[in-house]
């Protein structure tokens, strides 16, 4: 009964690392002016690796959680190297831009890993719009136009005058062919927007399905630990620790030994707080706690020791 | 998950993968018999070589080829581009002219190299009133040949700076035929950013390979070319270093 959930679990946790890995392939390539497929360098990839790490440091303060099995430390592994693809991926290729990305990215995929989910849905938007930008910014390239936008200025731009020509328009966001570390040949747009269009979708599917298959592969393990006792015995440990708590209560990601432990600790005092409810709600001490006193009180008194009361007088 | 693995691996090692300069068409390992220094048959010493290109003009057209070399290379005293075009000879010539496009690539490059020796023996200038269309037609001689060979010549060892010093000298004729008195000639401008447009990119936007190639040459040549003021300035600058002097005066 078991086995089948775990394996599954465990699938859906190894086929959620590929579709990351397969991601950080297309998100590290690019097609040049020869048709040539390019890589995308490694210094995008160095910064998104330090945001990345700062994001789980962020996550790991509270809670460390270490891997236990290959699975685990290949989920651990995706997990870190896809934020780093993805962050590479949607950064602006350099200058002031990538700077201020960085800083905007740590402070909110941080705020996510707190939450226990690397990419929250504010996160992923956020992403998605550094990505739109990437992708502007790489065409405006590849069309050898190196600034965000130009607008003409009003009434001089009509002026049929060349030497009014330097003042007729603004140039916005202006960079330069050597901070979008295009290839010697040039970018082909087309293909490489394709690439880390479906790069990116690739990362964000994978880490979000990866977080939900760790949550699964989690929760088959403690489930194993403890089927290890008794059936009769298992199913009240689950009645009292039900399987939606298991991420608040701390189960996650515990050594064998810790988890035992907790989940003994945690039986003991949920017991304990039962058998105190059940002798409080026993006691009719409870009932009279709750008394208002005066006629009505009497009433109230009467009615729920109604049974006892005129025996006792005679 | 193996497969996992080498798959992160890959996408590491992608990224270290090198991109090559392109190689200039020019340079790449030439045929035998394959015409050296082609630009040398559009220069001002046109002359000493051009009899190169009999031998590789075909059969059919090599009776035409000769007749019309031998004018355009003997032209003298300046005449007006217009009006000799408009002669008996001017209309061999166009003929002549379309018969070499529709021919191999040698033909092409003859085709080439007619057009570019009568820009030098003919006056294109606007004149007092700005109103010679000489300019306009060059630059309709020039286009034609672009149209017919931009695609192919490109990424050809013996056309593809050809190519590049057609495409600056239809700029250069585009530039002469829309000085007025006073500015431009908006819509002739226009025409022409349009047609080298076609040429210079694909149906994506992207740049076609003659783009590449005059990038790859001469990185500053089309940096102008969708700005709305004199959009053919980089390319009209090229030509006068690819062909100094070359302005429709026929000194």
């Amino acid at each position: 009964m078991n086995s089948a959930p775990t394996s599954l679990a465990a699938r859906q946790l190894a086929l959620a690392c590929a579709l990351i890995a397969l991601g950080g392939v297309l998100l590290g390539l690019q097609i040049d002016g020869n048709g040539d497929l390019v890589g995308t360098g490694f210094t995008s990839l160095g910064v998104g690796a330090v945001v990345a790490l700062g994001a789980l440091i962020f996550a790991a303060w509270k809670e460390p959680q270490l891997p236990r099995d290959p699975l685990t430390t290949l989920s651990a592994l995706s997990g870190f190297f896809g934020l780093a693809f993805l962050v590479s991926g949607v950064l602006a290729p350099g200058g002031g831009w990538m700077f201020f990305e960085v800083l905007v990215l740590l402070f909110v995929l941080s705020r996510a890993a707190t939450r226990r989910e690397p990419l929250t849905r504010p996160a992923i938007a956020l992403l998605a719009v550094m990505l739109l930008f990437r992708l502007w910014i790489s065409y405006q390239g590849s069309q050898h136009r190196w600034q965000l936008m130009s607008l003409d200025v009003p009434v001089l731009s009509s002026l049929p005058f060349e030497f009014l020509a330097p003042i007729q328009s603004v140039q916005l966001g202006e960079f330069t062919p050597r901070e979008l570390g295009f290839p010697p040949a040039g970018l082909d747009f087309a293909p490489s927007l394709a690439l880390w269009a479906a790069g990116f979708a690739l990362c964000v599917t994978g880490l979000a399905w990866r977080t939900h298959a760790s949550i699964e592969h989690e929760n088959d393990r403690i489930h194993d630990t403890i089927h290890e006792l008794p059936p009769a015995l298992a199913q009240l440990v689950e009645r009292v620790l039900p399987e939606q708590q298991w991420v608040e209560l701390g189960l996650h990601g515990l050594s064998e030994r810790r988890l035992r432990k907790r989940l003994e600790e945690l039986l003991v005092s949920r017991i304990a707080a039962r058998r105190e409810l059940e002798r409080a709600l026993q006691s009719p001490d409870l009932l009279a706690s709750t008394n208002p006193g005066g006629f009505p009180g009497e009433i109230y008194r009467a009615l729920t020791a109604g049974a006892e009361g005129p025996e006792r007088n005679a | 998950m193996g497969a996992t693995v080498a798959l992160l691996i890959v996408a590491l090692g992608v990224r270290a993968i090198p991109g090559q300069r392109p190689l200039a068409p020019q340079d790449r390992p030439k045929e035998e018999r394959e015409l050296r220094e082609p630009m040398q048959l559009l220069g001002r010493s046109a002359s000493l070589r051009v009899a190169e290109l009999d031998a590789l003009v075909s059969d059919s057209r090599r009776d035409t080829w000769l007749t019309t070399r031998r004018r355009v290379f003997e032209l003298q005293g300046c005449p007006k581009l217009g009006d000799w075009l408009d002669g008996p000879e001017g209309q061999a010539f166009e003929r002549t002219l379309g018969e070499l496009r529709r021919g191999s690539r040698e033909e092409a490059l003859a085709a080439l190299t007619l057009t570019t020796e009568l820009a030098r023996r003919t006056e294109w200038t606007q004149g007092i009133l700005r109103k010679n269309p000489a300019a306009e037609r060059l630059s309709r001689l020039v286009a034609d040949w672009l149209r017919a060979w931009s695609d192919r010549a490109a990424t050809d060892s013996l056309l593809s700076e050809p190519a590049i010093a057609a495409t600056a000298l239809y700029a250069r004729a585009t530039q002469v035929a829309g000085k007025r008195v006073i500015g431009r000639d908006e819509s002739l401008d226009a025409a022409a950013t349009a047609f080298l447009a076609q040429q210079l990119r694909d149906a994506q936007g992207q740049a076609t390979a003659l783009a590449r190639t005059i990038r790859a040459a001469h990185p500053a040549a089309l940096t102008g070319l969708d700005e709305r003021d004199n959009p053919l300035a980089g390319l009209d600058a090229l030509a006068e270093r690819l062909f100094p002097g070359l302005d429709g005066e026929c000194k």
